[in-house]
């Protein structure tokens, strides 16, 4: 099939891809680009494993043709931590414990990231709307909203963090 | 995977309009429909043509009048998040913000929105249904649960999808539509296809025409508006039911009412018998009951649905009662 | 909760393996693509019950990329599976007993090309009548599944006289509950590879929970020696029960076989739905007795699963069903059982309770009609009649230890209080009704009434470097981070410096599966007798190097030390070589077995579990009397783990397990061939859940590692139970079918009166 050429920049890098027109964005950035973090988890849009940034706004790359995703910038999680250096995003998870299987993971930081990046004080029930596109089976959600509170809010003092062993509220 | 086709992206509206005329393209506007029926396998396509370099059809623009006109290409967040839509057209507001999920808010359009395809699981699972050619209407004598109550006349039993044709329709939104054989405008309210009336599409575009604007009149000073949508999950899933209200409310009287449901039958349905109940009258209790119990006058409920009748008569009575 | 004892149990440390999940290393099956693997597809049945009269592939076979096309005749070894009693197939042989049934397994060089073949297989079925309901399965002239009959199994426990005991009681309630089938919907659909090794090894990388089970029926598969398949666990998206049974690893280990290239499958979400078990629907007919202070006297429980086309799991949950029908609560006189029927609905198998979640839903809502019928308060009412140390179950044992069902209730108490006093009567618009309701639950860690040994090692090289080896496979829930606590502890070490090695059959030895809530008890044992044997050689040579005795020395930070005199103090990377070179050993096993008993066939009699797990869920919620929306708006969850060895990881577990109830209670239904991917089925979402306050109990398991039992399966049982309930408080009416969907909770407010009152008021 005859394969046509886009310019993508993922993770701040520029690329170059022949690409073939039923091609979708996940493909491209799983199988041609071996970025294997953005995952296939239902093909239809709905589990939110998928979520990149497209040009920032979060978008599901199973539903998104590369070919529509010509001259735009991509941010998939590979592109979050600073060479070794977790974001404090991605460290506020590892601190909260909201880390589980870790499949639904990848779409749920870039789903954050991008709230965080338009609204970085949210409160908890815009929190849990921008998440609510991103469905986990393992974590109830709970410890993911704590990390993402906390990544917007650090100097609260949140009492669920990593360095203090209380329960606390979860919601 | 999905099947093989060409893409094109014209720059023009002309060229767009020529290429949907050949036989099995297909819009891509916001890709999220689209690409689940090529999934699903209910689309045959030959050719995609994306509208995406179509900058003239994206954006919210006031008109001189005061109304609004919104290119069909506008996200579904943006017209959820727009001052403006928010300020006179609430109720599109938050039909939008209703849809789906947040990322699909994000890449589906408006236009899309309001020309998406069934979601009934039997069309979109791998049976032969009425709608694909086939002979049966599989969910008549199947799980219909989620299934119309209203203008199915046991044909085809689907309920239209969309939370933002509704209120657009109950808002006297009008279509500028281009095609082929030039430009029409065609009222929301007109521009979807009972089963009865055709069972191949849902709406009245015909072959090469595109949707390129929604036009809103100006609203009325004393208009209020809604939209509620009833789910199985506070995020996702396809209404059960849903109201879309467009009521011009004067001296606590109903001057005018446009009433829509959606999740009721194939076509954003336009709810007389509720209008009546309340035009002219004070929103109070007795009023409120009455229109409660006439959104389902003329219901055609189906064994496994009959839920649907009390569900409708709750959110007309939530839903009158809060806009008042 | 007093963490001082120890330096790395009770802490919430650094879990293992969340890095690499944060930055989407790929460590997931369909992460790895070898180079010029092989694209499998399976071809599924199109008849729920039908005979096989032939197979024809040639025209599959002469697709473009196809490179083979297998049937049952291809299979080497034995084509028979189950984890249990084996009863299905790799690939159909004479019958297909379901949709989904696998027929015949394309490999082709592209995804493409294995579509188009698998659907040019072309099979010719005689199609049988099919059965779909247990209860008409359980007919005379009901079509037959298997050829030993529809009752596949049929567990009873009973002890007393329920016929005396109903006849003296004061209040009766005899009510029938229903379930409907769940499905798993774990994030990451089954996936797997395999390559050959270079030393002809099959090796294949499999998305699973009990990858040494794997192995064993991989091998039996392929008539070949155990060293000839080697499985390794890779990072596993979810599993809840699912992954229990084989997935792809069959098709995967056939295709290796005789083609002896890589291979690939990954199911869509689709094909996960369709080919995998699914939660055991449930109809439960309970009776239950009480005295006039509100003591339960007798139950009588029937209960009948559907158990779809293959046992998988089947025996395990009609077992386990039998014995916790009573609940936590002490009830003298018992008559309970469970019986599992094939049909040719898609197989159901292990889930997340087997059985409990159900029998929860039964013996917590009969508690709230008893309490209401005597005017009792629902939490009172299970005080009363809650087990305690002392009390005999109905399976005739006598409850020692870690019994801290009370304990759990104590927990809730304040905040349920609180609830019933201040937030149900806080104003709300006219058509919303609030609720309060508890659910309480016990369940058996381990396999019910049956060995489920574990087996681990412990060892340290001649730089003193320790690894552990465990054939525990963690999916999501901790189980790597818990145990190499439990070592570190034992050893002195901090848990991080442990290096780890994780379900791989090469190198690590069967830990028995991921599932009844059994790896941190039981895993956890056999890991703590290896790093307690290693920690005593060590301690010995230590005795002879710093001529101190025993009962002096202490571990610590990678060193033996006297505990008199800090100073005094050797490092074991001096100790190991020492050890080694006098030949001693320094890598140790470990095994543990719960004490069980196994069960009488006839009344139930013995000791199913070692240890039991207890909670008690207290739910609050909002109903729309007008439209059937009901909000869970918050869950106190109480939980006895008998000790939290990482509190993090019990925490996860609990609000994960919440989730997953309120989506049982309230939107989960998973209906064959309806069904059909996510955008049918309903979990929860983030706005979906309720605020989750999680309330750890500690009531020490003398025979657990640390005092440690079990939670992964206990999270989710009492919630749904106390939803129900607190529905059924808000509304004055109760539900009996789960789920409590918009449309029967509309027709209860509907019957309850709310409906028209609102409505009419307003």
């Amino acid at each position: 099939m005859q394969t046509i050429d886009i310019t993508l920049t993922v993770n701040d890098q520029q690329q170059t891809l022949p690409v073939k027109s039923n091609d979708t964005l996940l493909e491209v950035i799983r199988d041609y680009l071996d970025l294997t973090g953005s995952k296939e988890g239902c093909g239809e849009g709905v589990c939110g494993s998928c979520t990149v940034l497209l040009d920032g706004h979060p978008v599901r790359a199973c539903l998104t043709l590369a070919l529509e995703a010509d001259g735009c910038a991509v941010t998939t999680v590979e592109g979050l931590a600073d060479e070794d250096t977790l974001s404090p995003l991605q460290q506020s998870f590892i601190d909260h414990g909201a880390v589980q299987c870790g499949f639904c993971t990848p779409g749920m930081l870039i789903s954050a990231k991008a709230l965080l990046d338009e609204n970085p004080s949210p409160d908890r029930q815009k929190l849990r709307q921008a998440l609510s596109g991103n469905i986990c089976r393992c974590t109830g959600y709970a410890k993911i909203v704590d990390a993402v509170a906390h990544a917007a809010r650090p100097e609260s003092g949140c009492p669920d963090c990593h360095t203090k062993d209380s329960g606390g509220d979860h919601d | 995977m999905l099947p093989q086709f060409s893409y094109v992206r014209p720059d023009t509206l002309q060229d767009t309009v020529r290429h949907l005329k050949e036989k099995n393209a297909a819009i891509h506007a916001g890709g999220t429909d689209l690409i689940g029926c090529l999934r699903d396998g209910i689309m045959q396509v030959d050719k995609i043509v994306s509208l995406n370099a179509l900058s003239d059809l994206h954006g919210i623009r006031e008109t001189a009048d005061g109304g609004l006109v919104i290119g069909a290409l506008t996200t579904i967040t943006e017209v959820a998040e727009n001052l403006l839509v928010k300020q006179k057209y609430p109720g599109l507001s938050q039909g939008s913000s209703e849809v789906a999920s947040p990322q699909l808010r994000n890449q589906g359009t408006i236009g899309g929105n309001l020309c998406q395809k069934p979601r009934c699981w039997y069309y979109r699972g791998e049976f032969h249904c009425l709608r694909k050619g086939g002979n049966t209407c599989y969910a008549l004598d199947g799980e219909h649960q989620f299934h119309a109550i209203f203008g199915h006349d046991l044909i085809c039993v689907i309920t239209h999808p969309s939370d933002t044709a509704p209120p657009l329709a109950a808002l006297s939104a009008q279509l500028k539509i281009s095609g082929p054989e030039g430009s029409r405008t065609v009222p929301v309210e007109n521009f979807y296809l009972l089963p009865v009336e055709d069972l191949e599409t849902e709406t009245v575009l015909k072959p090469g025409e595109v949707i390129t604007h929604i036009v809103l009149p100006a609203p009325a000073k004393n208009l209020r508006s809604s939209y509620r949508k009833v789910r199985a999950r506070r995020s996702w899933d396809f209404a059960l039911a849903g109201l879309a209200l467009a009521l011009e409310i004067e001296n606590d009287t109903v001057t005018r009412g446009r009433v829509y449901l959606s999740g009721a039958a194939p076509v954003p349905w336009r709810s007389r018998p509720v209008e009546e109940a309340i035009t002219g009258r004070k929103l109070d209790a007795a009023t409120i009951q009455k229109a409660a119990l006439a959104v389902v006058e003329d219901a055609n409920p189906l064994p496994e649905n009959t839920y649907k009748m009390d569900l409708f008569k709750g959110v007309v009575e939530e839903e009158l009662n809060a806009i008042r | 909760m007093s963490n001082d004892r120890y330096h790395t149990v009770g802490k919430s440390i650094l879990r293992r393996g969340a890095k690499e999940r944060l930055t989407g290393n790929p460590i997931f099956c369909a992460d790895m693509e070898p180079e010029n693997a092989l694209y499998l597809k399976a071809v599924r049945s199109r008849h729920p019950h039908a005979g096989i009269l032939g197979i024809d592939v040639s025209s599959a076979m002469s697709v473009p990329g196809v490179v083979q096309v297998f049937t049952a005749k291809d299979i080497p070894g034995k084509n028979l599976m189950g984890i249990i009693n084996k009863d299905q197939p790799l690939l159909a042989e004479d019958k297909v007993r379901s949709l989904a049934d696998p027929v015949a397994l394309v490999a082709a060089r592209t995804p493409g090309a294995a579509d188009l073949a698998a659907a040019a297989v072309s099979v010719d079925y005689d199609p049988l009548p099919a059965v779909f309901d247990p209860e008409e399965a359980m007919a005379q002239d009901a079509p037959q599944i298997h050829a030993k009959g529809n009752v596949m199994v049929q567990k009873k426990v009973c002890r007393g006289d329920v016929t005396a005991a109903f006849d003296k009681a004061h209040t009766i309630i005899e009510k029938t509950y229903r379930t409907s089938a769940i499905e798993h919907t774990y994030l990451e659909p089954d996936a797997g590879i395999g390559f050959p090794d270079e030393d002809g090894t099959l090796v294949i990388y499999a998305s699973t929970q009990n990858p040494h089970y794997d192995h064993k029926e991989v091998v039996s598969l392929l008539g070949v020696e155990d060293h000839a398949v080697r499985i390794i666990q890779a990072a596993t998206g979810g599993g809840f029960g699912s992954k229990l049974d084989m997935n792809v690893q069959g098709f995967i280990g056939l295709a290796l076989y005789h083609l002896k290239q890589p291979v690939r499958y990954v199911y869509t979400r689709e094909e996960a739905f369709l080919a995998t078990a699914k939660r055991h629907p449930f109809v439960i007919h309970m009776k239950t007795g009480a005295d006039e202070t509100g003591r339960i006297t007798a139950m009588q429980m029937k209960a009948v699963c559907n158990t779809g086309a293959y046992g998988s799991y089947g025996i395990a949950v009609a077992s386990r069903a039998a014995v916790h029908a009573t609940g936590p609560y002490a009830i003298d006189n018992v008559n309970l059982e469970c019986t599992a029927v094939y049909t040719n609905h898609p197989f159901c198998g292990a889930m997340r309770g087997f059985g409990t979640p159900q029998m929860a839903l039964a013996h917590e809502s009969q508690m709230d009609l008893h309490a209401r019928a005597l005017n009792m308060d629902p939490l009172e009412i299970r005080v009363l009649n809650g087990v305690k140390k002392g009390t005999v179950t109905a399976t005739g044992q006598v409850l020692t230890d870690s019994v801290g069902f009370q304990d759990c209730l104590t927990a809730v108490q304040p905040e349920y209080e609180k609830a019933m006093k201040g937030w149900l009567s806080e104003p709300t618009p006219a058509y919303i009704r609030r609720g309060v309701g508890i659910g309480g639950m016990w369940y058996g860690i381990g396999n019910t009434g049956v060995q489920n040994p574990s087996t681990a090692r412990v060892a340290m090289d001649r730089e003193g470097q320790v690894t552990l080896f465990t054939g525990c496979a963690d999916i999501g829930q901790g189980s790597t981070t818990v145990l190499s606590q439990i070592a570190g502890e034992a050893l002195g070490l901090d848990a991080m410096d442990i290096h780890v090695v994780v379900a791989d059959t090469k190198y690590t030895t069967n830990a028995g599966a991921t599932s009844a809530s059994r790896q941190t008890y039981i895993s956890g044992n056999a890991v703590k007798q290896a790093a307690d044997k290693l920690a005593d050689v060590l301690l010995t040579e230590a005795v002879n190097y710093l001529k101190i005795r025993k009962s002096d020395l202490r571990l610590e930070n990678g060193r033996v030390f006297d505990s008199r005199h800090p100073e005094k103090q050797v490092a074991f990377s001096r100790l190991a070589p020492r050890i080694l070179d006098k030949g001693g050993e320094l890598s140790w096993q470990g095994y543990f077995d719960p004490e069980t008993v196994p069960l009488h066939p006839d009344t139930g009699e013995g000791i199913p579990y070692s240890t039991y797990a207890f909670a008690c869920h207290a739910a609050c919620v909002e109903v729309d009397v007008l439209t059937g929306e009901t909000s869970v708006c918050r869950v106190i969850a109480a939980h006895d783990v008998g000790k939290a060895i990482h509190p993090e990881n019990v925490i996860g577990q609990i609000c994960g397990g919440v989730a997953m109830g309120v989506g049982f209670a309230l939107m989960e239904e998973f209906v064959p061939g309806e069904t059909i991917s996510m955008n049918d089925y309903h979990i929860p979402t983030a706005a979906d859940m309720p605020c989750v306050i999680p309330i750890i109990v500690e009531a020490s398991e003398p025979s657990g590692p640390f005092g440690a039992k079990g939670v992964g399966e206990p999270a989710l049982i009492p919630t749904a139970p106390a939803i129900i309930n607190a529905v059924t408080h808000a509304l004055g009416k109760r539900i009996y079918a789960l789920p409590a969907s918009l449309e029967r909770v509309l027709d209860a407010s509907i019957a309850s009166g709310h409906f028209n009152n609102c409505y009419q008021e307003s």
